[in-house]
């Protein structure tokens, strides 16, 4: 019998718990600048992605099968370095407060994009269009508002 | 008697709670201070790879016509 008071008070605490939660200011996460940050970070990651699978491909070697076997990384250096340079050249003039970094991505995607050989274009441009995806959000959130 | 019934139905409770504002967005979000820290870090992680990849790299010289 005595358990009823108990659950109720319970409840009763749950409940005012979140009711506090829910009367909380105006986030922070819901300004413009709030959300270009995030925006701009993830953009940084996908940046970097792009530059990283670069490295990586260009370290990995496929050999034929030939007698003494050719071999040869699976993403030239001449395509690596087009990818490291624009990737960290576009890194610095992003620069510490990310704001109207859409023109500067896009720039560089492009460029890149018609620099690469054939070849590297195939392994490389599943990562150049997850950065144009995610540097996509940049206009959104600005149209938003 | 109670002491027992709070030990178990509290973290229930709390749970349940927890959950509920997990699912409903309501968890710590950073701040714009904590944000801008995580982009210039990652920022610089990748400029660094980027310039120790180049100084690992040097463009060829080419041969001398």
């Amino acid at each position: 019998m005595r358990t009823r008071p108990i659950l109720g008070t319970l409840l009763l605490a749950a409940a005012l718990s979140t009711a506090a939660s829910c009367r909380q200011p105006v986030p922070p996460e819901s300004t413009q600048e709030y959300r270009v940050v995030a925006i701009a970070t993830d953009v940084v990651i996908a940046l970097g992605t792009l530059q990283h699978a670069a490295i990586e491909l260009n370290e990995k070697l496929v050999c034929d099968s030939a007698a003494p076997p050719v071999c040869a990384p699976l993403l030239s250096e001449a395509n690596t370095r087009i990818v490291v340079q624009n990737v960290t050249s576009t890194l610095t003039a992003m620069g510490p407060n990310p704001a109207n970094i859409q023109v500067t991505v896009d720039t560089t995607l492009k460029e890149i994009e018609s620099r690469l050989d054939a070849a590297g274009k195939t392994k490389i441009l599943p990562y150049i269009q997850a950065v144009r995806v995610v540097a996509g959000l940049l206009p959104l959130i600005r149209s938003a508002s | 008697m109670i002491a027992a019934i709070l030990q178990v139905v509290a973290p229930l409770v709390l749970q349940i709670v927890a959950a509920w504002q997990q699912r409903t967005g309501q968890t710590r979000l950073p701040t714009i201070e904590e944000l801008r820290l995580d982009y210039n870090a990652h920022r610089a992680e990748y400029i660094a790879e980027g310039e120790a990849w180049q100084a690992a790299h040097p463009r060829p010289v080419p041969p001398a016509a």
